[in-house]
C-alpha cells in the first residue's frame, strides 16, 4: 500500500510525459562473458557466452571454441574442456583448493582473451541450527537460527539460503519424485546487505558484527510446508569478496529495474576484457528433517 | 579688524574642512516608497560614494567642504544637491522613475559599475526586465530567468531548480527578506514560488561571496520584497491560463505605514471539477497551488522602521471520493482520500535602527518551514439501528524543516574608504526527514523511518570592502559558523576574499577566494527535483559540505551601457552525499543514513556575460564552459564520473526591445548540452553457482552493463521562446495583453530516457519529452 501511495504520486508527474522518441545507441561488437564460480568441492568451471546489444532480445550466444586454462602462481595448472553442455568449460578431475588464488584465461580466436583473478576461501562450519517450525494454523513463518565461527583478522562473506526437498510419488510409475527448491527467506539483522526487507532466495553478510567471533543469523521463511520425508538444506557458504560484490550489485540491480527512480545500479565485473566474474567459495550444509 | 574676520572665517573653513562629517539617509522611489537597492550617492568633484544598503540606507562620511551630492539608479533621474557640509546631515532622497528604462548615458561613477566592484560573481536583474521575458504558460517565473545566466544550469525539463558551477540545488540559498526558502518550487518544479509582482529585488551571487553569507556551497539568491506604496493605493494582476494573481498596496499612514498583500493561484482543479465529477459519478480530483505575500512597514521615526513579512504557499494534489449503500437496514458511508501536498512558511519580523549617521543595524527574527505531507485516508462508517461503529486507516509520509532563527546585522560605514558589516545568526532547526506513519481502528499505530532531529546552527561574520586605493579595492572577510546535532559539534571558518585592479577606467582585472561550509543535505532522487526530496541535517555519521571557490576575470564597461565580463573558476566540494546504486525514495522504510554515499564533486569553467540593463534595447547574453565531476569511493568503482548536470556547453539570450512606448517584444534561446544519464548499452549473461548444468536448461538471466555512472549524453537541449506585449492606458490604469510561445519551434527536448517497446514491438530507447510548442496569453492590469 505504501509504495502504490508513493508511485501514485509520481504518476502525475508522469502523466505529463507525451512525446516519444527514439534514440540510436551505437553497436558494439559482441564480448566474451566469463561467468566461473569456483569451489573446492567441485570441478573446475566456467561458462562462455557473449554479450549483445541492450536492445537484442536474442538468446547469448555459447562461445565453444575457447582455451580456458587456469594458473596459480602464473604457472597454467589444469585446462579446462568445453562440456557441449550450455556453454560450459569443465576441467576433467582438477579442483581448486581453498586458501588459494586463481587467476584464469579464456581466449577465444574470433572474440579475443578474457582474464580474472580470484580466491578460493577455507570453508566456515556451520556451528548449529536451530529451526523453529509453528503450527500450520497460526499463520506464523517458520524461523531458523544459524551459528558459525567467523575467522578472525580476516574479513569474511557469507551467503545463507535454504532449500526445501520434498518427495512425491509419481502414481502412474510409482517413482519417487524429488523436488529440490531455494526458498524465499527474510530477515531483520543488522549487518544484512541489501534491502532484504522483501526477502530473497539467499542471505549476504559480512563479519562487520562479529569479526572473529560466534556469529547467529536468524532468518525466516512464510515457506515451511515440508511434506512426509521432506528435508531442509541449510548452506552457509564462505565467499570470495568478489563473489560477494558481484552477488549483491545483480541482486540489487534485479531488484530496482523496474523503479523508475531508482539510481541504475552496475554489477560488479572483475573480467578484464569482457564481462562476467570469477569468484571463490566454500560451503558447508546442515541438513533438517523433522 | 576686517582681517580679523577673513581670518576668522578662513579658520572656520579650515577647521570644517579638515573635520569630517556623515551624510546619511535613505533612497527611495517617489512614486511608491519603495526602497532603491543599490542607489548611488557620490560628490561630483571628489568622486567619493556609497551604495543604499538593502533598505535604501545611505552613510558617507567627508570632509567638510563644498558639495555636489549626486543621487543616481538605474531607470531613475537623478538629483543633485550642492551645499556645504559642516555637520552631520541627513538627506532623504526620493528618485523619479521613468515610465522605461530609458537609454542613459551613465557618468563615470554615477554607480559602482561592474568594473569598479569588488565583488564577482554577482548579477542582479531588473525586475522588469524579468517580467518582459517570455514565460512558460505566461507565468513570470523568477528563478527561470535566472536560469538563462551563465554559470547556472536549469535542470531537467520545464524545472525551476537551480545547479550554480557545478552545484547541486540544495547548495543554493534562497532568501526571501533574508528568510530562508528551502524549496521554491510549484507544480513538480515548473514554476517557482516567488511571485513578480510582490518583487522588489533580485541579486544572484554565485562566487566572491561576501562573508555575510553562508550555510550553502553554491549561490545566493537574494529576493527583496517590496516595502508596499506608501503614497497611494495601488493594485495589479494578471490573468493567465494557469493561474491568476492580484497585488494591492498603499499607504495604511502615508509616508508611515504601509502594506503590500499579494496572491496568486492555479484554477484548473475549479474548472475541471464539474467534469471530473461527471465523468467518474462523483469523485473529486485536481490540483492547485496558491501563493501569499504579505508585508506591513512601519516608520516609527527617522532612526527606526519595523517590517512583519510573511509568505505562505501549497501545492496540493488529491482525490476524493464520497458514497454510501444501503444493505439490510445497514447504512455504510465511505471516503476515500489520497492527497499530496507541500509547500513553504516565512515569517520575518525586522527591526532597522540607525544607531548613528555611520552606524545601520537591523535585527530580525524569522521562522521558516517546510512541509512535503502524502497520505492516504478511507473511513466508514456502519450506522444500524441501535448502533454505529467507524472504521477508518489513515496513511501518512512526511518529511520537512523547520527553523526558527534570529539575527543582528550591522553596517558601519566609518568613511568612503570602507563599508564594513559584522553580525551574527543563531537558528534552530527542526527536520523530519523522512517518516511514515500508519493508524487505523483494526492495527496498532505504526510509525517509522527517520526520527525527528533537533540542531542549532550558529554563524558570525565581518567583512569590509576597502577602496585601498583608487585602482585597488578589495572585500574581504570571514564567516564563522558552527552546527550542533545529536551531540557532534562541527565548526568552521570561511575566509572570503575578492578584489578588482583597475587596468584603466572601464576595464578591471578580478579575483576571488571563498570557503563555504554547509550543514544541511538534500536527499534528491534521480535529480528529477521532486518534493519528496529530503532535508536531512549533517549527523555524526555524515559531516557537512564544504567548498573552495576561485575565479579570477576581467570587468568591462562598455560606453557606459553594457557589462562585460570573463571569469574563470575552479570549485572544489567535499561531504557530498548522493544515493547509493540502487537505493530508491520508494523504499521509505530505512532510514535515509542507510541509502546514501558521501563523496566529493569538482567544478570548473568560463563564463562570459554581456549585458545591457537599460534602453530601448536590453537583456544578455551569456556564455559557459565547464566540466563538473563527483567521485564517490562507493560509486562507480571508486572512478569519477560527470555530474548529472555537467554540462560542457551552455549559451543563453534574453533579448527584450521595445518596439514603442506600448508594445514590447522579448526572445530567449538556450543551448545545452545534454544531461548526463546512466543507461545500460550492451547486456551479458549473469551467472550463478547454481546454474543448472543441462544444456537444454541454460537460460542465464541478464546483466544491464552501464558504461560508468552518467556514462551517456541525451540529446542537447536548445529552446527558444518569444513573447510580445502591448500595453494601453485606460481611465483606471493600464492594461497589458500578453501573447507569447514556449518552445516556438517544437523541440523535442529530452527529459528523461529508458528502454522501452514502441508500437511495432521492438525493443528501443525511449525519449520522453515534456513540453511541445504552448502558447500562452495573459492579461495584465495596473491601477
Amino acid at each position: 500500500m505504501r509504495k502504490h501511495l508513493l508511485i501514485g504520486s509520481l504518476v502525475l508527474l508522469a502523466a505529463a510525459c507525451e512525446l516519444v522518441v527514439d534514440v540510436d545507441i551505437p553497436l558494439s561488437a559482441p564480448q566474451l562473458t566469463l561467468n566461473a564460480f569456483v569451489t573446492p568441492d567441485s570441478l573446475w568451471q566456467a561458462r562462455l557466452t557473449l554479450s549483445r546489444h541492450i536492445l537484442d532480445e536474442a538468446s547469448f550466444n555459447h562461445v565453444t571454441d575457447a582455451l580456458v586454462i587456469i594458473y596459480e602462481d602464473g604457472v597454467p595448472i589444469d585446462t579446462l574442456h568445453d562440456t557441449g553442455l550450455g556453454a560450459l568449460y569443465q576441467s576433467t578431475d582438477g579442483k581448486p583448493a581453498p586458501n588459494k588464488r586463481y587467476e584464469i584465461r579464456a581466449s577465444s580466436t574470433e572474440h579475443g582473451t578474457v582474464r580474472s583473478e580470484s580466491f578460493v576461501p577455507e570453508r566456515v562450519p556451520i556451528t548449529s541450527v536451530d529451526i523453529h517450525i509453528p503450527d500450520r494454523m497460526s499463520g506464523d513463518d517458520m524461523t531458523a537460527t544459524v551459528k558459525f565461527q567467523d575467522r578472525p583478522g580476516e574479513t569474511n562473506y557469507y551467503q545463507i539460503s535454504m532449500e526445501i526437498e520434498n518427495r512425491y510419488k509419481n502414481h502412474q510409475t510409482g517413482d519417487s519424485v524429488v523436488f529440490r527448491n531455494k526458498v524465499y527467506i527474510y530477515s531483520d539483522e543488522p549487518g544484512i546487505d541489501g534491502d532484504n526487507t522483501d526477502g530473497g532466495l539467499e542471505i549476504l553478510l559480512r563479519d562487520i558484527l562479529f569479526e572473529g567471533k560466534e556469529a547467529t543469523v536468524r532468518f525466516k521463511s512464510s515457506v515451511w510446508a515440508i511434506g512426509p520425508n521432506g528435508r531442509l538444506f541449510i548452506h552457509l557458504r564462505t565467499l570470495s569478496e568478489d563473489f560477494y560484490r558481484y552477488q549483491t550489485t545483480l541482486n540489487l540491480q534485479g531488484r530496482t529495474s523496474d523503479d523508475p527512480f531508482a539510481q541504475p545500479v552496475s554489477v560488479y565485473n572483475n573480467v578484464e576484457q569482457g564481462f562476467g566474474i570469477f569468484a571463490g567459495y566454500s560451503g558447508d550444509v546442515f541438513v533438517y528433517q523433522p | 579688524m576686517k582681517y580679523k574676520y577673513l581670518l576668522f572665517f578662513g579658520m572656520a573653513s579650515l577647521t570644517a574642512s579638515a573635520q569630517k562629517f556623515t551624510i546619511s539617509g535613505y533612497v527611495k522611489d517617489e512614486a511608491s516608497g519603495e526602497n532603491l537597492i543599490g542607489a548611488s550617492v557620490y560628490n561630483v568633484p571628489t568622486m567619493q560614494g556609497a551604495a543604499a544598503n538593502t533598505y535604501g540606507f545611505y552613510s558617507l562620511t567627508l570632509p567638510g567642504d563644498s558639495l555636489a551630492l549626486r543621487i543616481s539608479y538605474v531607470g531613475y533621474e537623478s538629483k543633485t544637491f550642492k551645499f556645504f557640509l559642516r555637520r552631520d546631515t541627513v538627506i532623504n532622497v526620493e528618485l523619479k522613475g521613468s515610465s522605461q528604462l530609458q537609454e542613459v548615458i551613465v557618468e563615470a561613477g554615477a554607480e559602482e559599475s561592474i568594473q569598479e566592484s569588488s565583488r564577482m560573481g554577482t548579477i542582479d536583474v531588473p525586475i522588469e526586465q524579468i517580467k518582459a521575458m517570455p514565460a512558460l504558460l505566461g507565468e513570470t517565473d523568477v528563478l527561470k530567468v535566472l536560469q538563462l545566466l551563465p554559470g547556472v544550469q536549469s535542470g531537467t525539463e520545464g524545472s525551476s531548480g537551480l545547479y550554480v558551477r557545478g552545484g547541486g540545488p540544495d547548495q543554493n540559498l534562497i532568501l526571501l527578506d533574508g528568510v530562508p526558502v528551502y524549496n521554491a518550487s510549484h507544480l513538480f518544479g515548473f514554476f517557482s514560488v516567488f511571485n513578480a509582482d510582490a518583487i522588489n529585488h533580485v541579486e544572484l551571487i554565485k562566487g566572491g561571496f561576501p562573508a555575510r553569507f553562508g550555510g550553502r556551497l553554491s549561490s545566493v539568491i537574494d529576493i527583496s520584497m517590496k516595502e508596499g506604496n506608501a503614497k497611494e493605493l495601488k493594485g495589479e494582476g494578471s490573468i493567465g491560463l494557469v493561474a491568476s494573481r492580484i497585488t494591492l498596496e498603499g499607504p495604511i499612514k502615508k509616508d508611515k505605514t504601509s502594506f503590500i498583500v499579494s496572491a496568486r493561484r492555479t484554477y484548473i482543479d475549479l474548472l475541471a471539477r464539474p467534469i471530473i465529477k461527471m465523468s467518474t459519478e462523483g469523485e473529486t480530483a485536481g490540483y492547485y497551488f496558491y501563493d501569499l505575500n504579505t508585508k506591513i512597514n512601519h516608520r516609527i521615526n527617522s532612526n527606526n522602521r519595523i517590517y512583519l513579512s510573511a509568505y505562505m504557499g501549497d501545492d496540493k494534489a488529491y482525490s476524493r471520493y464520497e458514497d454510501y449503500y444501503v444493505d439490510n437496514n445497514r447504512r455504510v458511508d465511505y471516503k476515500d482520500e489520497f492527497g499530496l501536498r507541500w509547500g513553504n512558511i516565512t515569517t520575518a519580523l525586522r527591526w532597522n535602527w540607525v544607531i548613528s549617521p555611520k552606524l545601520f543595524s537591523n535585527v530580525t527574527a524569522t521562522y521558516s518551514r517546510y512541509r512535503f505531507d502524502i497520505f492516504a485516508k478511507y473511513k466508514e462508517k456502519i450506522t444500524e439501528p441501535g448502533s454505529s461503529t467507524t472504521m477508518y486507516y489513515n496513511d501518512q509520509y512526511i518529511s520537512g524543516i523547520r527553523d526558527f532563527a534570529a539575527k543582528v546585522d550591522l553596517d558601519y560605514i566609518p568613511s568612503p574608504r570602507h563599508y564594513i558589516k559584522f553580525g551574527a545568526q543563531a537558528i534552530h532547526h527542526l527536520f523530519t526527514p523522512g517518516v511514515y506513519s500508519y493508524r487505523s481502528t483494526e492495527e496498532a499505530d505504526i510509525t517509522f523511518g527517520a526520527k525527528r532531529i533537533f540542531a542549532r546552527e550558529f554563524f558570525a561574520y565581518v567583512e569590509d570592502d576597502f577602496l585601498i586605493s583608487p585602482k585597488i579595492k578589495i572585500n574581504a572577510g570571514v564567516h564563522a559558523s558552527a552546527f550542533y546535532v545529536e551531540g557532534k559539534f562541527y565548526t568552521s571558518l570561511q575566509p572570503r576574499i575578492s578584489g578588482r585592479y583597475l587596468l584603466t577606467n572601464d576595464l578591471s582585472f578580478k579575483a576571488s577566494y571563498a570557503e563555504m561550509t554547509q550543514f544541511i543535505h538534500l536527499l534528491t532522487n534521480a535529480g528529477l527535483g521532486l518534493p519528496t526530496d529530503l532535508w536531512v541535517p549533517a549527523t555524526p555519521m555524515f559531516g557537512p559540505e564544504q567548498s573552495k571557490l576561485a575565479s579570477a576575470g576581467f570587468a568591462y564597461n562598455f560606453k557606459s551601457a553594457y557589462e562585460i565580463s570573463l571569469e574563470g573558476y575552479y570549485k572544489k566540494m567535499d561531504g557530498l552525499i548522493e544515493y547509493k546504486d540502487g537505493a530508491s525514495y520508494l523504499n521509505i522504510e530505512r532510514d535515509w543514513q542507510t541509502k546514501v554515499e558521501t563523496g566529493q564533486g569538482e567544478s570548473s569553467g568560463v563564463e562570459l556575460l554581456l549585458q545591457k540593463k537599460t534602453g530601448k534595447f536590453s537583456g544578455w547574453a551569456g556564455y559557459t564552459l565547464s566540466w563538473t565531476n563527483r567521485q564517490f569511493d562507493n560509486l562507480n568503482e571508486g572512478k569519477k564520473f560527470p555530474y548529472k548536470y555537467d554540462r560542457r556547453h551552455d549559451v543563453e539570450l534574453a533579448l527584450a526591445y521595445k518596439l514603442t512606448e506600448d508594445r514590447e517584444f522579448s526572445v530567449t534561446w538556450v543551448y545545452g548540452t545534454g544531461t548526463a544519464i546512466s543507461l545500460p548499452i550492451t547486456a551479458y549473461a549473469s551467472g550463478s553457482p547454481d546454474t543448472p548444468g543441462y544444456p537444454y536448461h541454460y537460460f542465464p538471466g541478464s546483466v544491464d552493463y552501464y558504461e560508468g555512472r552518467n556514462g551517456y549524453r541525451m540529446r542537447p537541449y536548445h529552446r527558444l521562446d518569444v513573447s510580445y506585449s502591448k500595453t494601453k492606458k485606460t481611465k483606471w490604469g493600464e492594461r497589458t495583453w500578453s501573447v507569447g510561445v514556449y518552445n516556438a519551434y517544437n523541440r523535442r527536448n529530452p527529459f528523461f530516457m529508458d528502454v522501452g517497446y514502441d508500437k511495432q514491438g521492438q525493443k528501443k530507447f525511449i525519449q520522453y519529452s515534456l513540453f511541445p510548442f504552448i502558447p500562452s496569453i495573459a492579461y495584465r492590469f495596473k491601477f
